[in-house]
């Protein structure tokens, strides 16, 4: 799999959390006799439970409701793989004969429970994926309590409200200890990966991921199973832990319980899950202390009962109010521990380098020859929104290595079709063609795919990513392409900042790099120089120059800087009421009476002073 | 084709009440993008209030009137103490802002009142029957219908003909350009607090009148329901809200009646699943549109 090569980071990273996880555990284990090493049990498996749930909330954003039913999934398959046959027959004297006969250890049922959960998960989610965001939650609320009706319901499986009991108690401290670090492992991995990745892009920005490739339903499907069979086979530890259980514990306490700590933590961090789960464990283990009692300083504390879900739900009011992202917030451990992050981010920044050595040239401009052909073709292209004319039967295409300026006043219809070729806003008709195969109709993430790439009028990165995870999210994007991107558009120094604390003309930057890195074929770039200052936007557009011919791609550039798109473009179409007025060269766009009656006044623009400057200068660092 | 009859009449007056209840969700919903978990205890508290009141020796109706106030009060009370100060947060963070506040609220009335319920007394006049020709009509039935109908009817105007109501709608399409044009926002948003106050207490008067108790947990079937009926009918619709909530209350009534016995308990589930098959297929709900975002 491509990656940006931090998978060794994230090993380092969740050895951390383990460390930090260990310190705290092992007294209690070591010294804290049998009522606090339960306790210490406990905590580890409540971490099991969150990191699994971590994973897909996290990393997708969604708020998910539903996971304790995949809890119960694990629980239930874990009691009728291990209660010994004799106990089983009683309870459950239906039971299937295979199912009737198991006695399955520890390890392979907590496999079985994974399994069997993600294959659940892997129905659900079909419908589930297809819903907007907002849905999905409510969804997963009626994923809840489907199960739980269904628990209490299917007295042949479950016996009902009764619940089962007989689970060989198997978890021994060592055992709970390896499967925590397992879990936080793989979750600190997971979130690595391509997949993962994509996945927090989707959270930042749905509809520019899309744009950039990302198969958002996609991405989510494979998270929420893989979340599913995490929290499948920690709802088997958890039942070899508990030993009885009924349907009340897949309920709501339980979810809220699992909630509160991903949320009080910081859901979207692994170290978070870690925190919350000892915050809310150690505010829980307190007050149902005081709850049977307690005295403080020789005074006698009254029974309260029922304060613990009382108490946890003003603490998290509180944190949200104060704290909306969490305790420790997005950041791992590393990011607490300076030295750390700097060694992690000299030894990728190495292994980068190394691997952007092997690039010798650009791959594009191998087949240059075939420059004359037009890349993307885009005939009759028409869209009406409530009988508004936005686009009305448009042609546009663009050679290897041309720059085509869009230019024309505003609501003429520029951005929409910019979203009508990257298959954002669907065509009412008309045909686009990109590298010779139609994509007409194709969703976004598909053109993409196939060589498109494009930036936003109003800049949409990925705000709380890296600058680095913002390039190397697109799946386009090698590991020699991206840190080319990043290197051409100046922002390797800057690749291991937040994207959102870069400054706005960076922030632009970072937009265009993130679309070169996936070697498109074509580019769409709206108005990238808005908001800059005529310095700033000349070296910008020199730049777009270089790129362009530097990959041999198409550029359509809608800016509304007339000096720069004139001195810039190699072609200019002009846009008025959703019609293309005029297309050529700057100098003959420029003469042309029906541009300057339409769109300048009637006043001649000047070319006058010579173009060259900087776009020669652009061409020598090729 | 009588019992069908009974049934969809049945089915309609238990879909206002789903109505009303969405409808107040939805109100905060199209206007703030909350999700307002703790909109079910809304409903709790119509309860207890009818039940300290009738206790008290209220009549029904001065107790229902209570009960529909002190719900409008919860309501601002929400938005002042909790989302006022989380204004600009996540969806997310604010519906699991909101499900804390009614986890807070459910240990209150524990830990105040009581674990365990608590009978309110209705008028006999509720357990008795309408027979229109050859249909026998439960009395509760027909008031419920008439009083959903009436409240959403005078809701409708509102919003229709009085400039609040044409600045809620404005503020349900574009906040931010409503506050620019000179509509201060916190008073449209305490009026959609206001409004979803109301309705959770009309809605209230009515599920208390048929459940007859109310426990710490009353309000959690409530705000499924609304959910449920407010994503079938498209988030951010408030038609497709009213629209959803019949469709699920005339589901389940039909469920219920026709069901074979030995599937009665998966009641709840079958409608759920039903309206996972109708989401699959319409994956933007009943009436939500497919949101174009600008770029």
């Amino acid at each position: 799999m491509r990656r940006y090569g931090s998978i060794r980071g994230a090993g380092v990273s969740a050895l951390t959390t383990t460390a930090l996880m260990l310190i705290v555990v092992l007294p209690f284990v070591l010294f804290g006799g049998k009522s606090l090493s339960s306790t210490a049990v406990i905590f580890l498996i409540n971490v099991t439970l969150v990191i699994a749930l971590q994973t897909f909330v996290g990393n997708s954003g969604i708020l998910s409701f539903g996971h304790v039913a995949f809890m119960g999934v694990g629980a239930y398959v874990t009691a009728w793989l291990t209660i010994p046959p004799e106990l089983k027959s009683n309870q459950l004297p239906e039971l299937p004969a295979f199912l009737a006969e198991a006695r399955w250890g520890f390890f392979p049922s907590l496999l079985a429970a994974a399994f069997v959960s993600a294959l659940f998960a892997a129905i659900v989610g079909i419908i589930l994926v297809r819903m907007t965001v907002n849905a999905m939650v409510m969804a997963t609320l009626a994923l809840l309590l489907v199960m739980y009706s269904v628990w209490l319901n299917w007295s042949t499986l479950t016996r009902g409200s009764s619940g089962v009991f007989g689970i060989p108690r198997e978890t021994t401290p060592v055992l709970a200890i390896a499967v925590a670090v397992v879990f936080i492992f793989v979750a600190r991995l997971f979130k690595t990966t391509r997949i993962g990745l994509q996945l927090r892009a989707s959270r930042e920005d749905e509809l520019s991921s899309a744009a950039l490739g990302i198969n958002v339903r996609r991405v989510r499907y494979i998270g929420w199973v893989f979340s599913a069979a995490l929290m499948g086979a920690a709802g088997s530890l958890w039942s070899f832990n508990i030993i009885a259980f009924d349907p009340g514990q897949f309920s709501f306490a339980m979810t809220f319980a699992l909630l509160a700590m991903l949320i009080l933590g910081g859901k979207e961090s692994v170290l978070g899950a870690v925190v919350g789960a000892a915050v809310v464990g150690l505010v829980t283990e307190s007050f149902s202390r005081i709850e049977q009692g307690v005295s403080v300083f020789g005074i006698e504390l009254p029974r309260i009962t029922g304060t613990v879900q009382f108490v946890i739900a003003l603490l998290i009011i509180i944190a949200l109010i104060w704290r909306p992202d969490g305790i420790v917030g997005r950041r791992e451990i590393e990011d607490f521990i300076p030295p750390l992050a700097a060694w992690l981010r000299r030894s990728q920044g190495q292994s980068e380098d190394s691997a952007s050595q092997k690039l010798t040239q650009s791959p594009e401009e191998a087949d240059q020859g075939s420059s004359s052909d037009f890349i993307l073709q885009g005939t009759g292209m028409a869209k009406s929104f409530h009988g508004v004319k936005a686009v009305a039967g448009i042609d546009i295409e663009v050679k290897r290595g041309e720059i085509l300026g869009l230019i024309g006043p505003n609501g003429s219809g520029k951005s929409t079709l910019l979203n009508l070729i990257s298959g954002l806003t669907n065509l009412d008709s008309g045909q686009v063609l990109l590298a010779g195969r139609d994509v007409t109709g194709q969703p976004s993430h598909i053109v993409a795919q196939q060589g498109l790439a494009r930036t936003f009028q109003n800049i949409r990165i990925f705000p709380h990513l890296l600058v680095v995870e913002n390039v190397f999210a697109p799946p386009r994007t090698t590991a020699e392409s991206g840190h080319l991107s990043l290197k051409q558009l100046g922002l390797l120094d800057l690749r291991f900042t937040e994207a959102n604390t870069l400054s706005y003309g960076m922030q632009r930057r970072l937009e265009i790099a993130r679309a070169m890195g996936t070697q498109p074929s074509v580019v769409l770039l709206d108005e990238p120089a808005a908001g800059m200052n005529h310095s700033e936007s000349d070296i910008l557009l020199s730049d777009i120059r270089s790129l362009a011919v530097h990959h041999g791609c198409g550029v359509i550039i809608i800016d509304h800087d007339l000096r720069l798109i004139m001195r810039l473009c190699d072609r200019i179409q002009v846009l008025e009421a959703g019609k293309t007025i005029a297309v050529g060269t700057p100098t003959e766009v420029s003469s042309d009476p029906v541009v300057l009656a339409a769109y300048l006044g009637d006043v001649p623009i000047e070319i006058n002073e010579p173009p060259q400057g900087e776009i020669s200068l652009a061409a020598k660092e090729n | 084709m009588l019992e069908f009859m009974q049934q969809l009449i049945n089915g309609f007056s238990l879909g206002s009440i789903y109505a009303v209840l969405a409808l107040g969700l939805a109100m905060v919903y199209s206007t703030l993008g909350i999700l307002n978990f703790a909109y079910g205890e809304l409903i709790t508290i119509v309860g207890y209030t009818m039940y300290f009141a009738t206790q008290a020796g209220a009549p029904f109706l001065l107790a229902a009137g209570l009960g529909i106030t002190f719900a409008a009060i919860a309501s601002l009370l929400m938005q002042l103490a909790l989302f006022r100060p989380l204004r600009g947060a996540s969806f997310v963070t604010l519906l699991f802002a909101s499900f804390a506040l009614s986890q807070a609220l459910q240990g209150v009335f524990r830990q105040a009142i009581s674990p365990r319920a608590r009978g309110i007394a209705v008028p006999e006049i509720f357990s008795t029957f309408v027979t229109i020709g050859d249909i026998r009509i439960g009395f509760l039935t027909i008031a419920t219908l008439i009083i959903a109908l009436t409240s959403m009817g005078i809701l409708a105007v509102f919003m229709r003909y009085s400039r609040s109501g044409l600045q809620m709608r404005a503020a349900a399409i574009d906040l931010t350009t409503t506050r620019l044009m000179g509509v201060r926002a916190n008073r449209v948003i305490l009026g959609a607090f206001a409004i979803s106050g109301i309705l959770a207490g009309i809605a209230g008067v009515l599920w208390m009148a048929r459940t007859t108790q109310v426990t710490p947990t009353s309000g959690f079937t409530p705000i499924l329901i609304a959910f449920i009926a407010v994503v079938l009918g498209g988030l951010g619709s408030i038609p497709g809200a009213v629209i959803g909530g019949y469709i699920f209350g005339v589901l389940e009534v039909f469920l219920q009646a026709y069901l074979p016995i030995g599937l009665v308990p998966f009641q709840f589930a079958m409608a759920l699943i039903a309206v996972s098959v109708l989401l699959y297929l319409r994956p933007e709900g009943l009436m939500g549109k497919r949101i174009e975002e600008k770029v």
